[in-house]
């Protein structure tokens, strides 16, 4: 997605401005060359083009992993890693495809958000209100800026952790986010504070944080709590074909985060993300996680439980029809004492749509006393779909108990003949046990957000979207 | 019962390098930083992935396979992917000799 | 070794190598197996004929310096077939158990039901299991789950054993052995029950003591 602001560069807080220097938004590929001239763009220090640089020659050093879906496809030398061609958003609200265009209005999205949605806005005309917020946080010592101004005026905050979860050489896609990465969030909340209002990258949306190649990182000091949400219910229209995204969350001793996103790209994205959080004593990490778009996403959120007493909860949702494969699950580490974690994992495929649950729960030796529950469910709609299930549960610790259940079904023909039978259509029915199949996940969504999850759902369902 | 044993002579090692040696079926890597000589064991807790391929600044040996990080005094782990410490060994210099007790 | 009982047939599998099972239409099989000391076992079941039925019932005992590992797929390949898998383990001491364990349904399965449960106790302090069931599910009208359950003896059955004067050694042995006679009551061919029943009891002596 385009991340620049031709008309009015000076009106935004943060964020880089590109007004000149056209001549490379039409090169593709990706060499050291571009990945410098991102760095001198955004006026980085020589720490970090060297670290763009190492991370781009591991990127290329290593293969693709050997599971999952079949990336083979991907065409890494087609592809802007930086500055796009200025067409590829819709230019007018006509140029949308037609099916994105019927489901903002049909999931009730206000008029100046589908423009700026589509792109055919550059400006949220909330703006000012924005700001606003932006500086009551400030007052209170909250950080919540995008990556290149944290490293201008904030690096001794951030510097310490950035890429202390999620290192260079983790995996392929870690090593090239480590190399193109723009936009994202960087956030620090300060000991004791609760931000009660869930922080966004910009209202519902920004252009800028919803880049191809997001970093983000979260430090929730001791004692503290955020909710973060990234994403939007409406689907994105997006010409790029690869989203590689990058997020670390450090939850320190007492501290909570909250970390939501929904996931809807158009259907030519490939999404490709690793997110981890390291929590400390008593800490607690909540990632809620809702996949929706994309031809093709991987995405295993995980938790690194290393205090004693840290939780972990993780909740998935992953609705795949029409050839999307979504591969998705949940990583939990127990590496000290007392430590509890939930997974709950509710996937539909309909369609030809393709969805996998991918987990791992590991108890390490010493992890004594810990809990864990994993509970992944699949309504398989019809005989096109393939639903999938690869849960590794590792226990090299005596004294912990963990469970694991994963039912794979369709909508009972009871539960329908019962429904039927009370007057409600096949259709109305069917979304019924659907919205309450999916009801544990989408309770936690901010109001606005379940809101729309449920009406997009029913679209989805109804066969009338995609 | 550990007992140390003679590795290397110690003009084998220069400053702000590191050397792998093996002891039985032990794999260790040698560091010498700031003019005194640490150990770990070679394999990652991660992975099965060699250490000496990794690159290795100040106190700090980098996994080549994943990017993993351990302080190589302490063993302690300084970035994920690894969560258990690596192992020390303690060293010694005998005469012209580096000695590491296994 | 193959005896026939009540029209289903039971099969105990007592070598070490990998088995290929077929059920063919209207066939109703179980198959037993037992596992321990040091083995690399791998067993598939093809649920190949419509109503075709299989049970596996298999349990492991881990003692000392054992290391297992067991990989079983319930492959159903046609309608209305039924497969239940039931994988209890106990382990002792350092023993180590890594089970995988795939159900896959193909497209023309329908009116399939699979499950799959495997129970771990683990009463040595320095065990290791590892279990992965797997699912990969192709068909829409079908009922598949899978029930993992790893951990320690409950301490409140520790308790109650020990405040009656038993001793944690004769309390393990207890309860092991009421997880065994709750398998051992599932298989239908009572030959085949005292067959194992022997070795069971020969194995898990040696791994308690």
């Amino acid at each position: 997605m385009a991340t620049l602001s031709p008309q009015s560069p000076n009106k935004y807080t943060y964020g880089f401005h590109v007004k000149e220097k056209y001549s490379f938004k039409s090169q593709k590929g990706l060499s050291q060359k571009i990945v410098k001239q991102i760095s001198r763009h955004k006026k980085e220090q020589a720490w970090i083009t060297q670290f763009r640089l190492k991370a781009l020659k591991i990127f290329l050093q290593k293969p693709l992993p050997g599971w999952g879906s079949n990336l083979s496809k991907i065409d890494f030398d087609n592809i802007y890693y930086y500055i796009k061609p200025i067409n590829s958003k819709a230019a007018t609200w006509k140029d949308l495809p037609l099916e994105i265009k019927q489901t903002y209005d049909r999931i009730g999205i206000p008029e100046a958000e589908k423009k700026y949605l589509s792109g055919v806005s550059a400006q949220y005309e909330s703006e000012i209100v924005y700001k606003s917020i932006i500086d009551s946080l400030k007052k209170r010592g909250v950080i919540f800026v995008d990556p290149q101004t944290a490293f201008q005026k904030y690096q001794e905050v951030f510097k310490p952790y950035f890429a202390s979860v999620i290192p260079i050489s983790d995996n392929k896609f870690s090593a090239l986010n480590s190399a193109v990465f723009s936009g994202g969030s960087f956030i620090y909340i300060p000991k004791g504070v609760h931000v009660d209002m869930p922080l966004q990258a910009y209202f519902r949306i920004n252009a800028k944080n919803m880049g191809q190649f997001e970093r983000t990182l979260i430090i929730a000091d001791e004692g503290s709590f955020v909710h973060y949400v990234e994403g939007c219910t409406a689907p994105i229209y997006s010409s790029d074909s690869l989203h590689s995204a990058v997020v670390e969350i450090i939850v320190k001793k007492n501290a909570r985060v909250r970390y939501t996103t929904i996931q809807n790209w158009s259907k030519n994205v490939y999404n490709l993300v690793t997110k981890r959080a390291l929590v400390e004593e008593n800490g607690i990490m909540e990632w809620v996680d809702a996949n929706l778009g994309s031809k093709l996403t991987m995405k295993y959120p995980s938790v690194y439980l290393v205090g004693k007493n840290a939780k972990g909860h993780i909740l998935s949702l992953a609705f795949a029809s029409n050839k999307q494969h979504l591969d998705a699950g949940a990583k939990v580490l127990h590496l000290a004492p007392n430590t509890s974690s939930t997974i709950i994992s509710k996937s539909i495929c309909k369609n030809g749509g393709r969805t996998s649950y991918r987990g791992l729960l590991q108890i390490e030796k010493g992890a004594v006393d810990s809990k864990s529950f994993v509970r992944c469910d699949a309504l398989l709609m019809d005989e096109k779909s393939r639903s999938d299930t690869y849960p590794t549960i590792n226990v090299k610790e005596q004294k912990t108990d963990i469970g694991h259940e994963a039912v794979v079904s369709k909508i009972g023909e009871e539960q329908m003949f019962y429904l039927q039978n009370r007057g409600l259509s096949q259709e109305d029915a069917q979304n019924l046990i659907v919205s309450g199949f999916i009801e544990p996940i989408v309770k936690e969504l901010p109001m606005e957000y379940a809101v729309e999850m449920n009406r997009l759902i029913k679209l989805e369902m109804n066969g009338s979207v995609g | 019962m550990p007992q140390f044993h003679k590795v290397i002579k110690t003009d084998q090692l220069a400053n702000n390098s590191m050397k792998k040696v093996q002891i039985k079926n032990y794999e260790i890597l040698l560091y010498k930083v700031s003019g005194k000589i640490y150990a770990t064991d070679n394999l990652c807790t991660h992975s099965p992935c060699r250490l000496e391929a990794g690159n290795f600044d100040g106190d700090i040996i980098e996994c080549p396979c994943h990017g993993g990080k351990f302080d190589i005094k302490t063993g302690m782990v300084k970035s994920l992917p690894p969560v258990i410490p690596i192992k020390t060994y303690r060293t010694r210099i005998r005469g012209k000799s580096v000695e590491i007790e296994v | 070794m193959v005896v026939w009982a009540n029209l289903m047939e039971t099969i105990l599998i007592n070598h070490p190598a990998s088995s290929k099972i077929t059920i063919r239409e209207n066939e109703k099989k179980q198959v037993v197996l037992f596992l321990s000391g040091n083995m690399d076992k791998k067993l598939e079941v093809n649920l190949m004929g419509q109503n075709s039925w299989v049970e596996i019932i298999a349990l492991v005992i881990g003692q000392q310096n054992s290391k297992i590992s067991f990989s079983t797929i319930q492959h159903h390949r046609a309608a209305n077939t039924q497969s239940n898998l039931l994988v209890k383990s106990l382990l002792f001491a350092d023993s180590s158990f890594k089970y995988e364990g795939l159900i896959k349904i193909d497209k023309m399965a329908w009116f399939s039901d699979a499950y799959l449960r495997n129970d771990n106790l683990l009463f040595g302090s320095d065990c290791i299991c590892e279990s992965r069931p797997y699912l990969e599910i192709s068909a829409n009208n079908v009922l598949c789950t899978h029930a993992v359950r790893t951990g320690k003896i409950e301490k409140e059955q520790l308790y109650y054993l020990n405040s009656r004067g038993i001793s944690e050694n004769k309390a393990f042995e207890l309860i092991a052995e009421s997880v065994c006679t709750s398998l051992l009551e599932k298989i239908k061919n009572s030959v085949i029950v005292e067959e194992i029943k022997k070795v069971i009891e020969q194995k898990l002596h040696a791994a308690i003591s």
